[in-house]
């Protein structure tokens, strides 16, 4: 069996809730479900929620996975669409108030190199959905059918979004808006 | 050349992302490595790369893990979208310009089903997914192999309402609709759903009901929905009620649906509860108490100051009843009563307490039917059951009479029946009514016939229904002494095929009565022959025939063996072969099922704890049964392995190694679905029959094992004893011939043939003539009786193993082998 999927006998006993089960999911992907999260709701408060609702309802969405299948994958699949659903389903919580748009870096006209505290404040100004496509390719490096079948949208869908959402976050960070 | 024209924003993105095909991706680059405009854009998409990969990585807060143990501890849940959403569009058009957009994309629709179902698996979509109770949905169904290229094809539906009773015969109310082809390999129609819908599951047909598709066993269910999209509490209830009979594991994700989408009422929680006490070992069991106690004690706080309606408070009061809290049980019962002093749980709290006294409990439910509104099916079979403990033979056959035109499930009506031919003045009724039943069980009445069930289906289950119910009634009639018309009966049954023991044991009976001996012969020679058949019994018969001589009763028991054979063989013995599969051991090792069977005839048996119980006993004994010779039972369940399973099983004393097929593979592969099912698996690893019960799967390894020893065996040796070798012997005594032996079953032929199954396994052993303290170890009477006879009579040595084998071919063989 490969590392990627979980053994037998940790899914059966994380399926029953077990708490040791659960530690020891918890410990080897948390970290993985946090960034994601993070880096998707772009909240630290929201990401502790996601992460917190996704290794809740765990041993239930377990049964759902398929164990032929990696299963860091298919937590990352749930943990989008658990992030995608509390961005379109409840008020963001702002820890920080973002600058406003004019305190961003000036730029100049030209397209610019992009540094990575710039991109995270630029990230905020996306709607969600254009927010994720990027999250998942830009920082979490998947391919564009890997997206797809993430969000259960098709690919051509996702190249779309892709080029809408670097339009607007060079738009933004050009402070063309 | 370098490209003139500027690639779009959009092309330069797919470059960056290495998404363009060589010929636009060579020109692009081209045109960028002269162009400062595109290169400076192919910057900044490179930087934001970049940019993404740095942005740091952070861990979560150290709390975190402990706010989750600390919220599931307290009972909190989160159902999660562990699936991604189907890629195609739901959005809705207005009606006008919906017509136009489906005409024209029906094709492309086409192709994206077909490409989201995988190829060659049926489907069904439903529109919309999430009905309300009343609503119309459009129904699709897009064929596998099985039901392809048909003109038109048939939706079979049962529908449940919130508050049906759990599924007995059928599953409930029944429902057709017709699916039309749209043109596009699919087939559409319109399901109206009925007011008080909760829950559905269908399955597709051809029109003759000769092929039917049900989703490998699964069904295609539906279920209703409230109005802001959330399944309604009915609905759930109602899956998990046909779920915990067919899937245990699924049933408790429908109870895990119900607490945490209704978390403010009881029913999930009791529900949850009442599975965790099957399923939780001791010291989980008694943290799940604490907290349940805990979430009633909430739920009991804020149903106080409120108005419950009838369905909080028998949620309530079920809850009190599962946590063992008398006071709250009294407390809630009472707030029911008062609002529907007939609710079902009123009713079964009321007879419960009278159990101990059948009359006064028939007489509630006697006064319960005369009230208006209250003559319900459950009313009728507590009347029944209670007249019957009370033995009051008249209430009985009143409570039949009242049953008979309310009740479809044949079970029922079959012993409402039964019991009005037992009486003279209701017999005539009764004998209509068994007619009447065996008239429904033919095949023409197929259309309340179960989903899963194909018109072939339901002949075979007809044979078998009609043969019950001619030997039930075969025996009713032999006990108000009607001999003549309880034989024709039972050769009725007979009649109808297959093997049945109760057939035979009841017309010993009466052709003894009839003094017709020689044909009581018959029988017994049928349940003697009979591998697993009790020993006891036969001795017992033994001593009422008249006294043959071993050849005879040997010849006889040969006779009846074969006639077995055949009775048993022509009914299900096509092979076929049994799927790849692997399953877990209860370490969690993997294993195939090949290396499991070990090319032994096996007994593979698909069960689940939730209907183990009482059952235990009649698997410990097939185990033993077929472990005794070389067959082997195969116990397989969808549960996982657990320690709550491994201590159920020693709490049981259920002595057999499980293996999980936590995913169903090979229940799929079967198409078996629901929990109980028994397959008759040959040395070669073929499936030669899949029977309705666990000893008749038992009966049908032995059979095949005797089969395949006359096969392997089958030529050569000497012939049999004559007459005069015979001579001098003498019948043999009684408890001679049947002994218990080491096995439950094991008979004077059974007994003999072991040393056949020794030959295959090992030459050596046969250095010895009968290999006695081998085969018949524990066993002092057999040894002695032999011994005996052959020192006392040394020709009875030769009459000895005539007895064993005279007649057939496996003992004379054996002699061959022992010779060689």
């Amino acid at each position: 069996m490969s590392e990627q999927q979980l053994k037998p006998d940790l899914r059966f006993r994380l399926r029953r809730g077990e708490a040791e089960a659960m530690r020891q999911v918890y410990d080897r992907y948390a970290d993985d479900v946090y960034r994601v999260a993070l880096r998707l709701t772009g909240s630290s408060a929201d990401a502790y929620d996601v992460t917190h609702d996704v290794f809740l309802g765990l041993p239930e969405a377990v049964q759902r996975y398929d164990p032929e299948r990696p299963f860091s994958a298919w937590l990352q699949g749930v943990t989008v669409r658990t992030a995608q659903m509390r961005l379109r389903t409840a008020r963001r919580r702002r820890e920080v108030a973002l600058p406003a748009l004019g305190s961003l870096p000036a730029r100049s006209h030209h397209d610019a190199v992009v540094d990575r505290l710039t991109l995270e404040k630029a990230l905020d100004e996306l709607s969600a959905d254009l927010r994720s496509v990027v999250v998942l390719r830009e920082v979490e490096g998947l391919s564009y059918q890997e997206i797809a079948d993430l969000l259960g949208i098709n690919k051509s869908a996702v190249a779309v979004r892709l080029h809408r959402a670097r339009r607007r976050l060079r738009y933004i960070l050009r402070g063309d808006r | 050349m370098r490209r003139l024209r500027h690639p779009s924003w959009r092309e330069l993105n797919r470059l960056a992302d290495d998404e363009l095909n060589s010929g636009p991706r060579r020109m692009a680059l081209e045109h960028v490595a002269g162009c400062s405009r595109c290169g400076r854009r192919m910057s900044f998409l490179a930087s934001l790369r970049e940019a993404g990969r740095e942005m740091r990585h952070p861990s979560p807060p150290k709390d975190l893990l402990d706010d989750v143990l600390r919220s599931r501890n307290e009972g909190g849940r989160v159902i999660l979208p562990a699936s991604p959403p189907p890629a195609r569009s739901r959005r809705k058009l207005p009606a006008a310009a919906a017509g136009f957009v489906l005409a024209g994309l029906a094709g492309l629709a086409t192709i994206l089903l077909v490409s989201e179902a995988g190829a060659g698996a049926s489907e069904i979509w439903f529109d919309p997914p999430d009905p309300v109770p009343g609503e119309q949905v459009r129904v699709t169904y897009r064929p596998g192999n099985l039901l392809a290229d048909e003109s038109s094809l048939r939706l079979r539906v049962r529908f449940r309402a919130p508050d049906s009773e759990p599924p007995r015969a059928t599953l409930g109310k029944h429902h057709d609709i017709v699916l039309m082809p749209d043109g596009a390999g699919r087939y559409t129609g319109t399901l109206q759903l009925p007011g008080d819908f909760a829950f559905g599951l269908s399955v597709v047909e051809d029109m003759e009901g000769d092929r039917v598709d049900d989703r490998v066993g699964r069904l295609w269910s539906l279920r209703a929905h409230m109005v802001d999209g959330l399944p309604s509490l009915g609905a759930l209830r109602q899956e998990f009620m046909v779920l915990q009979s067919m899937d245990w594991p699924a049933a408790g994700r429908a109870i895990a649906e119900m607490y945490t989408l209704y978390p403010d009422h009881a029913e999930g929680w009791s529900l949850q509860l009442a599975h965790d006490d099957v399923t939780a070992l001791p010291d989980e069991a008694a943290a799940d108490l604490a907290k349940h106690r805990e979430i009633f004690r909430k739920l009991h706080m804020q149903l106080l100051g409120a108005r419950p309606d009838v369905d909080e408070a028998a949620g309530m009061a079920r809850y009190a009843t599962v946590l063992g809290d008398e006071d709250a049980l009294q407390y809630w019962s009472e707030r029911l009563e008062s609002q529907d002093p007939y609710h079902r749980f009123i009713v079964n709290r009321r007879v419960a307490a009278l159990a101990a006294d059948p009359e006064q409990a028939e007489s509630y439910l006697e006064s319960l039917w005369s009230a208006e509104g209250l003559r319900t099916e459950m009313v009728y079979r507590r009347g029944f059951q209670f007249a019957g403990r009370a033995g009051d033979a008249e209430a009985v056959r009143r409570w039949a009479l009242r049953g008979l035109p309310l009740s479809d499930d044949h079970i029922w009506a079959r012993n409402a029946a039964l019991a009005l031919v037992a009486h003279p003045q209701t017999r005539a009724r009764g004998l209509a009514e068994i007619r009447r039943l065996l008239a429904h069980l033919d095949e023409e009445s197929i259309a309340e016939r179960p989903l899963h069930s194909s018109r072939e289906d339901v002949r075979l289950d007809s044979r078998r229904l009609g043969r019950d119910l001619h030997v039930l009634l075969g025996e009713e009639l032999l006990t108000v002494g009607e001999v003549r018309a309880a034989i024709a009966e039972l050769d009725a049954a007979e009649g109808l095929g297959g093997w049945n023991p109760k057939l035979y044991r009841v017309r010993f009976e009466a052709r003894l009565l009839e003094g017709d001996t020689l044909a009581a012969l018959a029988d017994f020679h049928r349940l003697d022959a009979d591998p697993i058949y009790s020993r006891q019994s036969v001795d017992s018969l033994y001593r009422r025939i008249p006294a043959r001589s071993p050849g005879e009763l040997a010849a006889g028991r040969a006779k009846a063996h074969r006639e077995l054979a055949e009775r048993l063989l022509a009914e299900q013995s096509i092979p076929r072969p049994l799927p790849d599969a692997e399953l877990l051991t209860a370490t969690g090792a993997p294993r195939s099922l090949d290396e499991l069977l070990a090319k032994r005839p096996t007994v593979l048996v698909f069960w689940d704890r939730r209907v183990f119980e009482s059952d235990v006993e009649e698997l410990n004994r097939a185990g033993d049964l077929l472990s005794g010779g070389s067959g082997q039972l195969l116990w397989v369940t969808s549960e996982p392995s657990s320690r709550s399973l491994l201590a159920f099983k020693r709490a049981s004393n259920l002595d057999l190694p499980s293996y999980h097929d936590p995913d169903s593979n090979l229940a799929t592969a079967l198409g078996e679905w629901r929990l109980r099912a028994y397959y008759v698996i040959d040395r070669a690893g073929s499936i030669r029959a899949r029977v309705h019960s666990l000893m008749e799967a038992v009966r049908h390894v032995e059979v095949l094992e005797l089969e395949s020893r006359d096969t392997v065996l089958s030529s050569g040796g000497p012939d049999p004893p004559s007459p005069d070798e015979m001579a001098g012997c003498g019948p043999l005594d009684p408890p001679f011939l049947g002994r218990s032996f080491s096995r439950p079953h094991d008979s004077v032929s059974e007994v003999c043939m072991r040393p056949i199954k020794l030959v295959s396994r090992s030459a050596i052993v046969f250095s010895l003539l009968l290999l006695t303290p081998v085969t018949f170890s524990g066993d002092r009477g057999f040894e002695d009786n032999l011994a005996c006879s052959r020192e006392a009579r040394p020709n009875c040595k030769r009459e000895i193993d005539s007895v064993c084998t005279a007649g057939s071919a496996p003992v004379w063989n054996y002699y061959t082998i022992e010779e060689l």
